[in-house]
Formats: structure tokens, sequence, C-alpha cells
């Protein structure tokens, strides 16, 4: 790992209603690497991403964390995507009367504080639209109304490439989607590490999106602890034999 | 004694209790008021026959009656049958003097179809009450929209009273937006007379500073098969006070009918006053029917979802409220009142729809 | 043409019986301030009560009678008798009751019940408290269950004092001033910090003379951290004279403590039910009602709720049954005056033969309240055209920090439900009774199992039709 760490995780504990998930989680992320979060379901990986964004119905009951270099734990959300951490979400929000361009529009110019170059804009959107092979009505079409869930994530992905965070949180990003859908969305993250040569969490109990990608680590979440670190070949092992091995404890 | 010209208006058809003080609304309005301004372009005028546009109630109801004395005399009149199909006809609405109000019926032969756009302007001040009265008789099988545009001036008091009529298989079709600055009272009462009939409201408003708003709409629901869908969605900022009530009354004898209403209100401002009465009287087995009111600030969820993106609380609601008014823009459907809106709202709140 | 189900109305065999009148004393028919004199004389009133009694009788006699329910017409208040003493001091075995008043509580099943399942049984004999027994190891606990006259005298007299009407006042509307002048018998529970009765406690009415009033009045605290559940039943035998319910409940919630307040009401057809109760809720509190409404000819019932610490919680389940002759106009009221309040309304009704029901409501949220959450929802089912139901839903939300919702639904037994429970087996009207009952599970599941049989009797008659 490069000395450098964009995003430290240190000895993390969340709740959420009351329970607790996470249980002390170390974690650290330096510039430019993908790292994927794996486990079984409901060891609080997605929990862990809601946390790193600060999502105010996860109650950190203790340990920090540091985004570039900067203590976060206590920073509101907003702050925190402005900083540059982006969280793809299951579900989005619909959002009548908004357009997926002129919402997209607000956030950037949130970031930047200043008002966004309409034509410009317009045609990195349109850019970007084609990469994902998006159907450019959809611009115009009000956020996440009536999208299907491929759609959705799309437009997710979309966002990500728009907004060019420096640490994006992906949380199953595949869960649901059909495999030209799989392929676009890995497409979408390949041009993220292309063109913003930002840092990955990918979220996943499932490998479909990982395999055209380069991934630097793998992180096996059990019962809200990482308790195994390995390079890419993590991936093929758990693609394997599963987590079995490290539920028995 | 003194003479407090107190006119009862927008009552409840179903009255609750007294201490919630929504029944009805009280105007002090004296009623000697002159004729305002009406500029109509395009339509067919028609002479208007009283007896028929006197039958057709309004949501205000006849406490509002005084106010009308003179436009019942020399109201206006329009037509709309085969030869005018698909026209719309704007019209424009100014106040004079102090207090002023006019009249407008709209007579829809079997088959025909009309648009009407009214707009009120901001007007110029000293004048500062106007009431302004629709009527409309929508015949069988006919299509009748009426966009309404609200954009008085801070400090006025504008009373909006409709009601519409509709006979078998008939058409109506309410979209109004609040974007004034002035308080509105706003009645809108519809009888679905003839089987099959229908109506559709679309209402939104946005409420700032002292703005009060009072609405009173009545869907009366007596033939077969008659349908009604109503949505109002809003904001309010400031120390702005709004009533809405909502009446859905499936007579008896309306069967296979259904009624829908819907209201969401933003909450964004401290002392904010809002009162909702969605209310839902049946005596027909055979309907449908069902209200949802939602009140409140923007969910834990939307907030989140927004401030993932970079976008704190404020800005949230302040594209939310946009949204809100988007939605009805489109509907519009008429460039020159698109422009007007587009104009009112980048006047009343930041706005900016590239 | 469709088939229709006669949904039959309620079986009334059990409860239309009535004893010959004993009755040990009258008082003169018609309401003057002679006699509410005389009546408190003869409960031997302290000082304080007299004069409350007849300020309350003014009120009374200035205020108006409601215009926005259903019409009480049929009601004068001079033929109303307010006041009957049956013929027996107040006992506490069973046992020694006499034989005939004894025999209609037996007849209602109320002693099985209550040496099954209830900690303690008072049961109201035309405005007087016949029975009362709070069992031993609840009454070790330092849980107090009198009759109000007791209370008002005993050793909880300041307590009541300080209490009584402070949360229902008489100018509150003219039934509660009503109420405060001729109030008789009723209930004092006080439940000490930190206990929890498990077991319901249970309060019974009657009425039998005919023309006169109930105005038995129900005082409950709920003290810090304590937690108990108050069953309230009632039922009458059928005059033709017509019968006035006036109640008051009255229900102090401590901090962190709970009480649950269920009520199966079957008053019978000639009843003008216009019962007040109120709950007040300190923080972290949480008060439940259970509300059934199944007789009575005109009803005004509307459990309000005041949410004034923080934190305090209010939940409303209940069922509302009008059927033939009947109007009954029932709901709930809250007012959310701290912040971090809660409120949840789960209703149904149901209107048959001409019934109508009205579920009217009040959400009041005031600036104070941040945070508030409120939700309501509302469902009516119609079993035909010459039957009414009207929802009335009322918002007063005065602060931009809470999340109110509110939906209502109203329509008919859905054929293609009907469909499907014919297709596997069951007869038209069983299938129809099936629906209906399950629309009333709302209530119903809330309710003890061992609770006095007549609720789930009540509900089962009442769904049994028959074609016709």
């Amino acid at each position: 790992m490069s000395d450098k760490q964009l995003l430290d995780v240190k000895d993390l504990y969340v709740d959420v209603e009351e329970k607790s998930i996470l249980h002390g989680v170390n974690l650290s992320i330096g510039e430019g690497e993908t790292h994927v979060l794996m486990g079984p379901n409901g060891t609080g990986k997605s929990t862990l991403g809601y946390a790193l964004m600060g999502n105010p119905k996860y109650h950190i009951q203790n340990g920090e964390i540091w985004f570039q270099g900067k203590n976060i734990t206590e920073e509101p959300v907003n702050e925190r995507a402005k900083a540059g951490i982006f969280l793809s979400f299951q579900n989005p929000l619909e959002v009548p009367g908004v357009t997926l361009s002129s919402f997209i529009r607000n956030a950037l110019e949130q970031k930047t504080g200043k008002r966004v170059k309409l034509w410009d804009y317009k045609k990195e959107l349109e850019k970007t639209m084609e990469l994902l092979q998006m159907d450019p009505s959809y611009a115009e079409r009000d956020l996440n109304v009536g999208f299907s869930g491929g759609e959705k994530k799309k437009a997710e992905i979309l966002q990500l490439l728009m907004l060019k965070p420096a640490l994006a949180i992906l949380d199953e990003t595949d869960s649901g989607l059909d495999v030209d859908a799989v392929r676009t969305v890995s497409a979408g993250i390949e041009a993220y590490q292309k063109t913003c040569k930002g840092s990955l969490l990918i979220i996943t109990h499932s490998t479909k999106i990982l395999e055209s990608l380069s991934v630097d680590y793998t992180h096996v979440m059990v019962e809200g602890k990482i308790i195994q670190t390995g390079d890419a070949s993590l991936v093929d092992v758990i693609n394997e034999e599963g987590f079995g091995k490290y539920e028995t404890e | 004694m003194e003479q407090r010209d107190e006119i009862m208006i927008n009552a409840l058809p179903s009255k609750t209790w007294h201490w919630l003080r929504m029944n009805e609304t009280a105007l002090s309005w004296k009623p000697d008021l002159a004729l305002c301004q009406t500029m109509i372009e395009g339509g067919k005028p028609t002479e208007i026959l009283k007896e028929t546009a006197q039958k057709i109630e309004t949501g205000a109801g006849s406490g509002a009656d005084p106010l009308f004395r003179e436009s019942e005399e020399e109201g206006y009149g329009i037509l709309a049958d085969q030869t005018n199909l698909g026209e719309t006809v704007r019209v424009i609405i100014g106040n004079r003097e102090e207090g002023s109000e006019g009249s407008l019926y709209i007579q829809a032969e079997k088959h025909a179809d009309i648009t009407v756009v009214e707009t009120f302007p901001a007007g110029e001040m000293p004048a500062k009450r106007l009431a302004y009265r629709t009527r409309v008789h929508a015949e069988a099988e006919s299509r009748v929209r009426l966009v309404q545009v609200f954009m008085q001036g801070e400090g006025t008091e504008l009373l909006n009273d409709i009601g519409c009529v509709c006979e078998q298989d008939a058409h109506f079709e309410i979209l109004q937006m609040v974007i004034g600055r002035g308080d509105l009272y706003n009645g809108i009462r519809t009888d679905l007379k003839g089987d099959g009939s229908d109506v559709q409201i679309a209402i939104g408003y946005l409420g700032q500073k002292k703005q009060l708003l009072d609405m009173n709409l009545v869907v009366n629901h007596l033939g077969k098969k008659t349908n009604s869908f109503i949505q109002v969605d809003g904001t309010l900022k400031d120390v702005a006070q709004k009533i809405f009530r909502g009446t859905i009354d499936f007579k008896n004898g309306s069967s296979e009918s259904k009624g829908a209403e819907t209201e969401n209100v933003l909450l964004l401002g401290d002392d904010v006053v809002n009162k909702t009465i969605p209310v839902i009287l049946c005596a027909e087995e055979d309907v449908e029917g069902s209200h949802g009111a939602t009140i409140g600030e923007l969910d834990e969820d939307t907030l989140f979802y927004f401030a993932s993106r970079g976008i704190c609380a404020e800005v949230a609601e302040e594209i939310m409220t946009k949204g809100k008014m988007e939605v009805l823009y489109r509907k519009i459907q008429d460039a020159a009142t698109e422009t007007l809106v587009e104009q009112q709202l980048a006047e009343v709140m930041e706005y900016d729809r590239a | 043409m469709k088939e229709k189900t006669y949904v039959e109305d309620i079986d009334r065999n059990i409860y239309d019986f009535k004893d010959e009148e004993k009755d040990a004393y009258k008082i003169k028919a018609g309401l003057t301030p002679e006699i509410v004199e005389q009546l408190s004389k003869e409960k031997h009133d302290p000082a304080w009560m007299q004069t409350f009694r007849l300020e309350s009788l003014q009120i009374y006699n200035n205020m108006p009678i409601p215009d926005w329910g259903p019409s009480i017409e049929g009601l004068n208040m001079d033929n109303i008798v307010t006041y009957v003493r049956p013929n027996t001091k107040m006992k506490a075995k069973w046992s020694d009751i006499p034989e005939d008043i004894k025999n209609t509580f037996e007849r209602l099943g109320i002693p099985q019940a209550e040496r099954k399942s209830l900690a303690g049984v008072g049961a109201q004999y035309d405005s007087e408290l016949v029975y009362h027994n709070v069992r031993a190891e609840v009454a070790e606990k330092g849980v107090v269950y009198t009759d109000m006259e007791s209370a008002l005298n005993g050793e909880y007299a300041d307590m009541v004092k300080k209490h009584f009407m402070k949360l229902v006042r008489p100018n509150d509307h003219k039934f509660a001033a009503l109420h405060g002048a001729v109030w008789s018998g009723g209930s004092f529970v006080y439940v000490p910090p930190g206990v929890s009765v498990e077991i319901p406690l249970q309060s019974y009415f009657r009425l039998n003379a005919p023309g006169a009033g109930q105005f038995e009045h129900t005082l409950i605290i709920v003290d810090e951290g304590a937690d108990l559940h108050f069953i309230e039943g009632c039922s009458a035998p059928k005059y033709n004279v017509a019968n006035l319910h006036a109640g008051c409940v009255e229900l102090y919630v401590g901090k962190n403590a709970k009480l649950r307040y269920s009520t199966i009401e079957n008053w019978s057809k000639n009843m003008y039910n216009l019962n007040t109760k109120r709950a007040t809720v300190a923080e972290g509190g949480t008060i439940e009602w259970v509300s059934g409404s199944f007789g009575s000819h005109v009803s005004y019932l509307y459990p309000m709720s005041i949410l004034k610490g923080r934190g305090a919680k209010m939940e409303f389940t209940g069922v509302t049954f009008a059927g033939k002759g009947q109007n009954l106009d029932t709901g709930a009221k809250v007012v959310h005056a701290a912040p971090d309040t809660s409120s949840y309304m789960n209703t149904r009704s149901i209107s048959k033969d001409g019934g109508i029901s009205t579920f009217r409501s009040s959400v009041v949220v005031t600036k104070e309240a941040e945070q508030a959450k409120s939700a309501v929802s509302c469902q009516s089912l119609m079993l035909d055209s010459i039957s009414r139901s009207d929802t009335i839903p009322a918002m007063d939300i005065r602060t931009r920090k809470a999340n109110v919702g509110h939906e209502a639904q109203i329509g008919s037994i859905s054929d293609d439900a009907v469909f499907y429970l014919m297709s596997r087996g069951m007869s038209e009207e069983d299938a129809r009774a099936c629906i209906v009952s399950g629309f009333a599970d709302n209530v119903s599941k809330e309710l003890p199992l061992e609770y006095a049989i007549e609720m789930n009797n009540l509900i089962r008659l009442e769904m049994k039709g028959s074609i016709g």
C-alpha cells in the first residue's frame, strides 16, 4: 500500500437501530487503488458503505474515519460528498420534476461552488451517456422515475463519471442486472479508473462485475469485521470455495 | 351595530369541530366591487344564459354571490363547439381601483374541445382585491381544460371561484399554478352529473412570507362510472399559511365511480401553518375512494440521497420545490403561457430552466 | 343482478332482559340546581364537589348542542332520570350481592371471566358500584382500584381532587358540563411507580331503569414507569324511552409509563352515547387505545390524547360497525405538544342496512412538537347502498420539523376476494362474512384472548349472515 492513504478506517464500531453491526473495522485505501469487499449476506458490508458516507441512521460508537488526511468522522454527508466520496445506491430515489441532467448539474455546482457552463456540460453528459450505452433521452427524464433496475444503476454510474469523486463506493452494483448491463457498468467502472484515477471500494457478494477489472486488494468481511485481506487472486479462491470456511468461528 | 360585511366562503360540505376553524372562511370584503379588466384573446363570444349559469354551484359558494353583482349582468361568455375544436383562448384579468370583480362563463357544446388559459398578473397598486368567478358547462363528450396562473402581487387578495357541471362523458381538467405573492382564496366545485364524466385537478403552489392560501375543493359524484383525480403539491416557507379542504362526495346512485385525492406539502418555514382536511363522503356501495396526504419536511432517505451527491438540505428543498412546479409546467402546453410562467417563477424563486 | 348477503343485526337476545325496578330511590326527572344539590347530598360529596357540580350545571345550561354531528333531537334531558341507586350497599364478595342483581352479571358472563383472567372487577349497576374486588397480589403491589365515591373521601382524596375533571373540563362541551353536574359511579385506579399489572383490570357497566342516564367517571393514574391494561365493556337492555350515556374517562400516563385502554361498547339501539375520553401522556409514556363500537343509536366518541412530554406516544386501533338505525360518529384526536412524539391511528368502519358511520379525527402538531411523527390510516367498508360512510380527518401542523401522513380508503367487498374464497369451497355468505371479520381484525387481535367472551361473540354474530 502507498504511504499516503486516501481513506483510513480505524477500528470502526457502528450501530444501526440499536443493533451493533460493525465490530472494529480496519481498512486502508490508497489513491488509485481498487478494493473489493466481499462476504456473506448480512455481515455488514453495506453498513460500512453507509457509515463511510455518513448516513445519520448509522451511529459510530467507536473508531475514526480519515479521508485525504482529515478526520471526517463527524462530518455531515454533503461535506463528505464534496470532499470526494461517492456512494452508489441500490435503490436510488425517484425525484419527479427534476431531470437527470439538471440533478447532476446541481450536484456539480454544489461541489465546485460555481455555475456550470451549460454547453460544455451537455457535451460531456452526452459523451458519458454514450459510453454507458444510455439512451440520450434519459437526460431529460425525471430522475429515476419509471427507470428499470438496470437503468437506475446506469444512472448511478453516470453520476459517478460526471462527479469524478476521489473515492467511489459501489454497493452490490451488479445485483439484479442483466448481462448487458453488467458489461456496461463494468465499462463505466473501467472508464472511472482510467479517467479519474480514483479509488474504488466495490462491495459485492458475487463476482461477475470484477471479471474485466483490475483489482488491487480483496477483503473478506464476516460478522462486522474484516478477517482477511489478499490480492486479486482471493476473488478466485472465494469463487471456488465460497465463504464457508470463514463462517465457522 | 356597525355593518360588518362578512362573507362566508369556502365552506366544507360536511362540517367538523368548530375549534379547528376549518369549516369555512370569513372574508371581510365590501361587496361593492367595480368590474375588473378582462382581455380575451380568441374564443367565440356567447350570450350567457343566466338560468343555466346560476345553477352552476361554485367552490366558494353562494356566500360569495354579493361580490359578483356587476358581472352577473355584464360577464363574459365563451362558446366552444365544432367550429373551434382544440382552440386555446387566453384571458388576462387585471384588477382595477381598490377592488374589482369579473365572471366568465364557458359553454362547451357536445363534442367540443377547448382550452382556456386565465392569467392573473401582478397588477398595479393600489388595486388590492380581485374576485373572479369562472363557470363551466361541459355538455356530453366535451373536453374543457382550464389553466390558471396566479401571479398576484404582495399585499393583494384574490378570490378565485370555479364551478363546473359535467354532462355525460364530459371531461373537465384544471391546472393551477399558484406562484404569486398575494393571498389567494380558491374554491373549485365540480358536479359530475353525467355518467362517465370525469375531472382532473392539478394544483401547484408556493406560499412564502406572510401569504395565505385558502382552498376548498368539492367534487360531487352523481352519475355512474364517474371519475375524479385531485393532486395538490406545494411548498410553504417563512410564515405562510395554508388551508386545504378537499371533499369527494359519492352520492347515492354513483355506482362504479372512482375518486382519488393526494396532497403533498413541503414545510420549509419555522412558523408555517398548515391545515389539511381531505374528506370522503359516501352513500354508494360500489365505489372506490381514497385520499392520501403527506405533510412535513423532506424525509431522511431523500435528504441522504441528495447529501450523498453533495447537495445540502437547503438546496435539496429548493430543488424539490422547483421540481413540483416543473411537473405542472410541463402540462401547460401553450408557449405563450409557458413563457409567462417561466418569468414569474424566476421572479418568485431563483429559477433556471436550462 | 348481484346476489347480496344479508348480514344480520347483532343477536341481542342475550342482552335484552331487565330486572324489575326495586330501586331504592329516584330523583325527580329534569335538571335543576335543586336536583343537583339533592344528588350531591345523597352521595355525601365533600363540599368542593357540590360547588363543582353546581358550577358545571350552569355551564351546561349556557352551552349549545353540537351542530356538526348526528342529531340528538330524540334526547330530552327533562325526561332523563339521572340518578338511580340500587337496593344494596357495595359488597366485597360476589356471593353477598342480592340474587337478581347477581343474575344479571352471571348471564353476561362476568364472574367466570373474573375468576379466570382478570385481576379485579368493578361492576356498575345503575349508577352505583355494586361489587368490587381486587385480587390480593395486585393490591399488595400498592395498586388502588376502588369506586369513585370511596376515592373522593378516602386516603386518596387529595390525589383525586387534584385530577378530577382537570383533563376533561366542564366547559369543554355541553355533555362534559352535564357530566360534571350529575356524575355518579365509576372507578379510580392508581398504579404506583414501577409496578407492572400483568393481568387486565376490568370495569363493567349496566343500565337497567327506563330513561336512566349513565354518568360514570373513570380516573386512572399510572405513575412513573408503571404498566396497566384496563378494559371497559358495557351493555344495556332495550327500552322505548331514550337512554343517555355521558360518561367521562380521564387517563394520566406518567413518565415512561404505559397504559392500554380497551373498550367494547355495545349499548342497545336506543342509547345516546356521548362519552368523553381523554389521556395526557408524560415524557416517554405511551397510551394505547383499543376501541370497538358496535351499539348505541347515536354515538359521539373521540378518545383524545395529549402528548405532553418528549417522546410520548399514542396508538389508536378502532373498529366501528353501524347497522340499522345507528348513526355512529367516532374517531380520535391527538395533540402533539412536545418534541419527538408520535401517533398512530388505524381504524376500520363498516356500514350496513342504512347505518351511518363517520370517522372524525384531528391531528394537531404545535410549534414545540419538533420531530413529531403521525400516521393515520382509515378504511371503510360499505355493505350496501342505503348506508353511509364518511371520513372527515383534519390536520393542523405548525412546525416544519414534522412528518405527518394520512391515508384513507373506502370501498365495498372485493368480488375477486369473494370469488377466491368460494373457489376454495366457501359459500358466498361465509366468504363475505369471513372477509368482513378479517376486516375487523385490527381490533380483535389487540384484545386478550380470555377477555369477556362478549367481544369475540359480537364480531362473530355480526359477521354471520343469511341470504334473504
